[in-house]
């Protein structure tokens, strides 16, 4: 089970956590995932970061990770 | 110091930029305006900021340091709103203090160019007939 968090137009949609029930071994692995899931998203704009830092697909993904799913930021 | 705040103080931003070696001192303030190029018919009644606290911390303080070493600065202060923040209101406030004005002008266009870029802070525009979350601005 993975917990991955979700911010801004992602977490309309998602809601704030989602719980993944599934093993995944890396964030190409979230992303084929959440594409199938939820199709409606264009995931390619949406960056993801493990544990507070921004990851790449071919990055590993470890039971216990904090997961998030980071849309188009707009702060400032 | 970097700091998430549900009011931005910008007397506060000041007395934490005071440093006795520094010449020059640049903040930069932005706030809620009441129009958007994306609807140039309809007025903007509020904003509402939210934050991925942790990481947008984090990321805060990575820029921090990076202007603070690429420009020797003897003060660096990244301050964001979160929650609704009304037209007028400050919702960013982000200084340096320095030996010399030449740093600091470039340093704190750094500061605000970089939160802008990868900081996880989302702000979504009310308008008196709707809402929307914003798109990035160059």
């Amino acid at each position: 089970m993975i917990v991955v968090k979700a911010f801004g137009h992602v977490k309309e949609v998602l809601g704030s956590e989602l719980l993944v029930n599934r093993e995944l071994i890396d964030v190409k692995s979230l992303r084929d995932y959440l594409g199938n899931e939820y199709p409606t998203i264009v995931w390619s704009t949406v960056a993801i970061a493990v544990n507070k830092k921004y990851v790449q697909d071919p990055d590993p993904i470890s039971p216990g990770d904090e997961i998030a799913l980071i849309p188009p930021v707009s702060g400032g | 110091m970097v700091q998430l705040v549900e009011h931005i103080d910008l007397n506060e931003v000041y007395k934490l930029l005071a440093d006795s070696k520094a010449g020059g001192t640049c903040v930069f303030v932005g706030t809620v305006r009441n129009h958007t190029p994306q609807r140039e018919d309809a007025e903007v009644t509020d904003l509402r900021f939210e934050a991925y606290d942790e990481m947008a911390l984090a990321e805060m303080e990575k820029i921090r340091q990076e202007a603070i070493e690429k420009w020797g600065l003897h003060q660096a202060v990244m301050i964001h709103a979160v929650g609704k923040k009304e037209v007028g209101e400050p919702v960013v406030a982000v200084g340096v203090a320095s030996s010399h004005r030449k740093e600091a002008f470039p340093a704190c266009q750094f500061l605000i160019d970089e939160l802008k870029k990868s900081v996880p802070i989302w702000k979504k525009e009310f308008f008196t007939d709707s809402s929307h979350w914003v798109s990035p601005t160059p």
